[in-house]
């Protein structure tokens, strides 16, 4: 009896025992592998609805109709457009359309995927790789009008999307690592006909400012530097309906080297507010005058109301969160939202930059160690507000670089950099985070880690969650409140891209979101170029050599029924 | 004797390192116009792929593939006209990479000079118009060099500041050592 109960109480206490260890085994592997406890609870994965193959390589463009019927595909070399019924069981393809055979711009275009395709009632305007902005018929894909604007055999591109307000079609150009100069402009929406071009650098009447100006767009240029200067739009064009206003982001100035361009290099790496009618100057805010490492005013700009006050958000490429008033483009604050060696501070009031001069650059000496890196701590697509709320969603780049200017003399059509550039992963950390803002708070609510640089962009809603493509080929929603894992899905190719939220005619929720490869950092991922160099892909090499190529290296669409 | 040996070796070396970076400051303009005159096969590619190279070359002995000269200044040409900036130090940016072996329009020096001279479709531009007949040839040499070196070595060493990549002169070699005839 006695026996059997010291055996029994043996078996409890091995038992414990073992309890234990498993305990402390998972409390270990929850440390060491924290992804697990994020894995553990998965929410059913969406279901797809839809996938389709471009057949050629690089990242389609994507937009749906106002009703959630249609979905126009943009592909860039050869450069179509496919749109699909979502409305019909299969989804057939509705129409396609040819936007001409100019595949040069292949070599040309940098960083930014071709803008999106945007839609109006019955019709899709489209910024072509040649240099021609066109109105498609939405229903038939029969070209309404075709308006040249950028000219390509100067390295000319158009940028982003086009952006309809006011009857006008507004449309970006510029291409800053060829030295073009960049404009906004706006198109009649009926026929295309120009109704105003605006540059970023250049005398006062090309710029848009009225009399008294000083032309500074010249003077801040040494000699004719300003006719090369880059500055192109940098990030999305937005318009406000309650100030009227247009605001867009300029790029930064040619070449990279900033000893070959002394002055403050203006309108580029700043944001200007332009009335949509004639193109005038309300306002600009040079976010970095003289700009030293490239990044220019890239970013997201979000229009929020706070107190009855139309308030700009600005996640900038240099790392920090600007608020600006929209009306008068007076600071309210900037606060850096990642960790960052290049600047010191920025002026509350003037945002001028406190640069870092452990961090400044001379020509043929390496300067290691600049974080951020040249693409910037945020994408143009890479940070979305969360509506009813003050969480504001970026998705970060935690790269740094090393940079060594070079010598650099401009001729037309060909690249005006004169830099070399190795882009390294942060000293602690991964290369990418999402990171919740408080806007309210002025700090960081939550922020959860990806291991390869997010540049894509970021789309949240309530229903939804945070939603998010990866360059190592998966789409993951996580929750807004916490950071939570929801769902992951493997879509076989990087998505260097925005997805897209959206309701199908049925009422249930979608997200399309398209992978492929496009830019410096598309061709290392389609496995192009030659890791062995640390400068390939303007340095992407250094950080991405891990990555291996898809399996299939065409672009491809896929849409995605949400649980 | 070891004397006479010593001053022997002396002008062997001298002479021989002299053939290394011999260099023509002025091409003769008969020249130069020769050097222009190569003979592409007619296809398409924005251009025509392969083909034989101008009968002046021979002439010259091949300067511009191993000369070191010749080599130092394709590389500051690749530098001066902005290569640099779609291929990066060789490894690629939007355009193609050059030293991983691969040449979409031909890995032969007749290729690669009309690549440079009349551009190819998907955005390399014509340098014809910006760079004399002997530049091109410099370049090409150049960059036939980049991914593999040719010998006599005369390839370009490792750069002042940033080492992206090995140096030219440490690539591997474009055609393997010299077996002995099989008899």
């Amino acid at each position: 009896m006695s026996d059997r109960r010291s055996r029994r109480g043996g078996d409890s206490l091995f038992k414990l025992e073992r309890w234990c260890a498993s305990f402390w085994l998972a409390v270990l592997s929850a440390c060491l592998f924290p992804q697990m406890l994020l894995t553990a609870a998965p929410r059913d994965p969406p279901h797809v609805l839809l996938s389709w193959r471009a057949g050629q390589r690089g990242l389609p463009s994507i937009a749906v109709s106002a009703d959630g019927r249609m979905l126009f595909v943009q592909t860039a070399f050869p450069s179509t457009v496919t749109a699909l019924d979502l409305a019909v069981p299969d989804h057939p393809v509705a129409w396609r359309a040819s936007l001409g055979e100019e595949t040069s711009a292949e070599g040309l275009s940098c960083c930014a995927p071709p803008g999106s395709p945007a839609p109006a009632e019955s019709r899709l305007f489209v910024n072509g790789p040649d240099g021609h902005v066109r109105a498609l018929d939405a229903r038939t894909g029969a070209q309404v009008w075709d308006r040249p604007l950028a000219r390509i055999d100067e390295a000319e591109l158009l940028l982003g999307a086009p952006l309809l307000a006011r009857g006008k079609v507004f449309v970006g150009t510029g291409n800053d690592d060829f030295g073009v100069r960049g404009s906004v402009a706006a198109l009649d929406l009926s026929d295309g006909h120009l109704l105003w071009r605006r540059y970023t650098t250049g005398p006062d009447a090309d710029v848009g400012i009225g009399a008294g100006g000083g032309d500074t767009g010249m003077t801040s240029w040494s000699g004719d530097g300003w006719m090369h200067g880059g500055g192109g739009l940098a990030g999305p064009l937005v318009f406000d309906p309650m100030l009227d206003l247009l605001f867009y982001g300029t790029g930064h100035p040619a070449p990279w080297n900033p000893a070959l361009r002394p002055g403050d290099n203006r309108w580029t790496s700043g944001l200007f507010a332009r009335d949509p009618a004639t193109g005038a100057v309300r306002w600009f805010l040079g976010l970095a005058p003289h700009d030293l490492y490239a990044l220019g005013a890239a970013g997201p700009l979000i229009l929020a109301t706070e107190q009855g006050n139309r308030v700009l958000l600005h996640p900038d490429a240099n790392g920090f969160l600007y608020t600006l008033d929209a009306a008068s483009g007076r600071m309210l604050s900037a606060r850096p939202f990642v960790a960052q060696t290049a600047l010191r501070h920025v002026d509350q009031t003037t945002a001028r930059p406190d640069r870092n001069p452990a961090m400044a650059l001379a020509t043929n000496t390496t300067t290691r160690g600049i974080c951020p890196a040249w693409p910037g701590a945020v994408g143009a697509e890479g940070a979305a507000l969360l509506s009813g709320t003050t969480l504001l969603l970026i998705a970060v780049n935690r790269m740094c670089m090393d940079f060594e200017p070079r010598q650099a003399g401009f001729i037309a059509g060909t690249p005006f950099i004169g830099a070399n550039m190795r882009i390294t992963p942060p000293v602690r950390g991964a290369s990418g985070r999402v990171v919740a803002w408080d806007l309210v708070a002025g700090r960081q609510a939550w922020a959860v880690d990806e291991a390869y640089p997010l540049i894509g962009g970021i789309v949240v809603s309530p229903e939804a969650g945070v939603i998010y493509g990866t360059l190592d080929g998966w789409l993951r929603a996580i929750g807004p409140d916490s950071g939570r894992l929801r769902w992951s899905v493997d879509v076989g190719a990087p998505v260097p891209g925005r997805p897209l939220l959206f309701v199908l005619p049925d009422g249930r929720h979608a997200v399309a979101v398209a992978s492929g490869t496009s830019g410096p950092v598309a061709s290392i991922l389609a496995g192009k170029r030659d890791m062995r160099d640390a400068t390939a892909g303007h340095g992407y090499a250094n950080v991405l050599s891990e990555l291996k190529p898809p399996a299939d290296p065409s672009g491809r669409v896929t849409v995605f029924v949400l649980p | 004797m070891t004397r006479a040996l010593a001053i022997l070796l002396a002008i062997a070396l001298t002479t021989g390192g002299c053939k290394r970076e011999q260099r023509d400051l002025r091409t003769d303009p008969p020249v130069a116009a020769a050097l222009n005159d190569v003979a592409v096969l007619p296809g398409g590619f924005g251009g025509g792929i392969g083909g034989a190279l101008p009968p002046v070359l021979s002439v010259l002995g091949y300067p511009f593939d191993g000369n070191a000269y010749q080599l130092g200044e394709g590389k500051r040409l690749y530098g001066g006209f902005n290569c640099e900036g779609c291929h990066a130090q060789g490894g690629g940016v939007t355009g193609p990479a050059l030293t991983d072996g691969w040449w979409r329009y031909g890995p032969d020096r007749v290729s690669i000079f009309v690549t440079l001279r009349d551009g190819r479709p998907h955005g390399m531009p014509a340098f014809g118009g910006r760079l004399t007949t002997d530049q091109l040839w410099q370049l090409t040499g150049y960059i036939r060099s980049m991914g593999a070196f040719l010998p006599p070595s005369g390839a370009p060493s490792r750069n002042d500041e940033m080492q992206a990549r090995p140096s030219e002169n440490r690539t591997p070699a474009a055609m393997p050592p010299r077996m002995a005839p099989s008899r």
